[in-house]
């Protein structure tokens, strides 16, 4: 285990709030107060201070992501970390540009849960979302979204991306780059992991598609034969995707 | 008495995992399985789990079909080859249209999210187990 953490926690789960204190608890972090409401919430930051605020977005009291930025606002010292069974990808966006320092959906597991709370502890800002879309609202949302996850890419990430759009190898990659091919597989799996894709020729394909990134021109300046295309699958990468969006995030 | 085995039925795999870690820590419960609302095998992994109470979280959060029919289709499927298992259904309070169709459906009890850890071991040890026995 890592660095033991101080934390509150809200859900108005009961059962799930009385298990998930066991288990930190149990772990060697230590739960100083289990709460269901946005007042009590705001009460026990106040009282504790602690390092961690773990909390659903809705609470017996109502709720919104107004509260987590109230409390963001408030409590800088503290990172709000919303773990929640909410759908809508909307929600975590807003979360993020309301102060969280981190976002774990429910559908993820305990693992992961507490490789972000150790993460964000230690000054990360961390998504960790899997969201499924009706096949109604993919062409809406898709973009939109994506391009918002294509905010958590870092310029080197981009650039990855923007050479896998070229058409670009590994080797060629590592070429154009002036890097290893390690580091470049290192990088591609980030972007395909930030994109929520699982090949390179599905992150090309929503790229193109969504102009997520600069087409290269036919002749790159690098001298090394980029070619501009469309990929294979261009037409259906929105159904890809539709399928999880998926990231980590680490701005800091 | 034998320990309650209780399988979990829920599309959350967080929630799941706590609910069956948090379970595991009283002497009177042992968790025989997780399985998930969504899954298609749902009657056979459910018979090959040998619970006497499956714990099915109704709360998806939008994410749930939510009607009587899909209720009912998923107790008969939990129960096809397991007549006696008995459905615990974990609902959040507010949602009263489906508490109230869960009468209608092969759910044997419905039980409040709200309510803690120790309430429902409780209620499991105590009653859920038990009298079907």
């Amino acid at each position: 285990m890592g660095e033991s953490l101080e934390l509150v926690l809200a859900d108005e789960h009961g059962m799930f709030l009385d298990g998930l204190a066991a288990i930190l608890t149990q772990l060697g972090h230590r739960v100083l107060a289990s709460v269901s409401t946005h007042a009590a919430l705001r009460d026990s930051m106040r009282a504790f201070q602690p390092e961690i605020a773990l909390t659903e977005i809705r609470l017996r009291d109502g709720g919104g992501v107004d509260r987590i930025g109230d409390l963001a606002e408030q409590h800088p010292d503290t990172k709000v970390v919303v773990l929640t069974a909410d759908p809508d990808p909307n929600v975590l966006h807003a979360a993020l540009r309301a102060g969280a320092a981190g976002y774990v959906h429910k559908t993820r597991n305990i693992v992961v849960l507490l490789d972000v709370l150790g993460r964000v502890a230690a000054g990360d800002v961390v998504i960790e979302a899997s969201f499924t879309r009706s096949t109604n609202d993919q062409q809406d949302v898709a973009p939109a979204d994506l391009q918002r996850l294509v905010e958590y890419l870092t310029p080197r990430e981009l650039e990855c991306l923007a050479l896998l759009t070229a058409g670009q190898d590994t080797a060629a990659m590592a070429n154009t780059l002036g890097v290893s091919t390690t580091t470049v597989r290192s990088h591609v799996q980030a972007v395909l992991t930030k994109l929520g894709v699982h090949s390179r020729l599905e992150a090309a394909s929503i790229a193109t598609r969504y102009r997520l990134v600069p087409i290269p021109p036919l002749e790159d300046p690098h001298g090394f034969g980029v070619h501009t295309r469309a990929p294979a699958h261009g037409g259906d990468g929105v159904r890809n995707i539709g399928t999880g969006v998926r990231g980590h995030r680490q701005l800091r | 008495m034998p320990p309650v085995r209780v399988l979990i039925v829920d599309d959350l795999v967080l929630r799941a995992e706590v609910l069956a870690l948090g379970l595991s820590g009283y002497p009177d419960i042992v968790v025989v399985g997780r399985l998930r609302l969504s899954d298609d095998q749902l009657g056979p992994r459910s018979a090959a789990a040998p619970a006497d109470v499956a714990l099915v979280s109704l709360s998806q959060r939008g994410e749930r079909p939510g009607d009587e029919q899909w209720l009912a289709d998923l107790a008969d499927g939990l129960r096809r080859d397991r007549p006696d298992l008995r459905l615990v259904a974990l609902a959040d309070p507010r949602e009263t249209d489906l508490i109230e169709s869960l009468h209608h459906t092969g759910v044997w009890m419905c039980m409040d999210t709200t309510r803690s850890l120790d309430e429902l071991v409780s209620f499991l040890a105590g009653t859920a187990g038990r009298s079907g026995s």
